[in-house]
């Protein structure tokens, strides 16, 4: 099993929503080196797998930040320090090592 | 009747029934068998649609384009061309550059995009009869989040100064558009910022309230009716919405309508939305008739306006 991070973006839509296009961004445009630790997904709930997605994760709002099942960011686009924050508490030894990597290189 | 009833909820008054907006955006290209690219890209393909969405669904007030990419796309920002959607911005000519570096330009009537814009106006307002157009501005913070990406969320709590320099800049746009809708004879302007919806009330009282200032002064100096659309869950900003300084507001379906009119209210603002888009328009989960039977019950008749959320 991989132990990589799973973060799921829960939108209307990306395209069509720019609150989700930009939800989504402040995960798509995390340094490489954070990005090759996580799994990332965004889910529009314009389809039956988004619908599905949004009701096994019991999202609340549209657009949130899921980290590992939790949801994290719910209508709140977070700080780059932020998004750092919430993946570090639940990021493996080396995903912290690149997450500080990360923070000391800034946004 | 349709102007006049959608200005005065607009403003805030008691009307004899809810007026009626669909947002219709490139559903109207749907309408009439085209794709909204190229749609959006006709001024005379824009005027039919709208024309005809209006006629079709007995509107009161209807958009000229609900497309938030018209004012970025006219500064030169890089984006993607859909079928089926509005355009979306995938370059952010701000990410690594400062103003002065990227050289970005207040666009005008002339430039980029706003030519089609302007004569599909124009060619609506000659032939719509008593229907209000309305005019919607690409919010401060919206466009900020275009121009510079999404580091925008970043620098309103780590670079204020400069998170400040870009949101005035965006600031003078949102003005600038302002005009040109007044121009082409918009009866009611909107500033829509679906981001807004994404950040604090602390931030939004700091950045977004006075970048939507000029926009605002240039539409109430034209005795034009303004409102501010804001999408997402935008419970927590509603109090600084409802003082942003526009004669009302819009929301979408994820707010509580009771709460949502009860701020209206208050703060003697009108109000619309809440139409479930998704779960009922789209998805069809909800009945749409009973959804709109319970919409048009919470609103009321003070100040309500009729319209998805």
């Amino acid at each position: 099993m991989s132990d990589k991070l799973v973060v799921d973006i829960l939108t209307l839509d990306s395209v069509q929503c720019a609150a989700c296009q930009y939800m989504l961004e402040a995960v798509s445009a995390l340094p490489d080196n954070v990005k090759a630790h996580i799994e990332f997904k965004e889910w529009n709930i314009k389809g039956p797998d988004g619908i599905n997605k949004f009701l096994e994760l019991n999202g609340r709002v549209l657009p949130t930040i899921v980290i590992n099942g939790d949801l994290v960011f719910e209508s709140i686009i977070p700080t780059f320090e932020e998004i750092l924050d919430e993946l570090s508490a639940r990021a493996s030894e080396a995903l912290k090592v690149e997450i500080e990597k990360a923070r000391i290189a800034g946004s | 009747m349709g102007i006049q009833l959608l200005i005065d909820a607009y403003r805030g008054k008691k009307t004899p029934k809810a007026p009626w907006l669909p947002y219709a955006g490139v559903h109207c290209a749907y309408l009439i068998g085209e794709k909204a690219d190229v749609y959006l890209q006709d001024p005379d393909l824009i005027a039919k649609g709208v024309l005809f969405a209006a006629e079709r669904y007995k509107a009161d007030g209807i958009p000229l384009v609900f497309d938030l990419n018209i004012e970025g796309m006219s500064m030169g920002c890089e984006a993607k061309w859909y079928p089926d959607n509005p355009p979306a911005i995938t370059g952010h000519p701000l990410a690594d550059k400062t103003l002065a570096e990227a050289n970005l330009k207040i666009p005008t009537a002339k430039d980029g995009r706003w030519p089609v814009i302007v004569e599909a106006g124009k060619k609506v307002m000659a032939q719509k009869g008593d229907v209000a157009l309305l005019g919607l501005i690409c919010g401060p913070l919206t466009l900020a989040s275009h121009l510079r990406g999404v580091k925008i969320f970043t620098d309103v709590v780590k670079n204020p100064a400069l998170a400040k320099e870009i949101m005035d800049f965006c600031a003078q746009v949102c003005a600038e558009s302002a005009r040109i809708y007044r121009d082409i004879g918009c009866e009611i302007i909107a500033i829509v910022d679906p981001v807004a919806s994404q950040i604090k009330p602390g931030t939004f009282a700091e950045f977004v309230t006075p970048a939507c200032q000029p926009a605002i002064d240039v539409i109430h100096e034209a005795g034009l009716t303004s409102s501010f659309f804001i999408c997402g869950d935008a419970t927590k900003v509603m109090e600084e919405v409802c003082k942003i300084g526009t004669h009302g507001f819009a929301i979408d379906e994820q707010l509580n309508m009771n709460y949502v009119r009860e701020m209206a209210i208050k703060y003697g603002r009108g109000f619309g939305g809440n139409l479930k888009l998704t779960l009922a328009m789209s998805l069809g989960i909800l009945s749409p008739r009973e959804d709109a039977i319970v919409s048009l019950a919470a609103g009321g008749l003070t100040g309500f306006t009729f319209a998805p959320g």
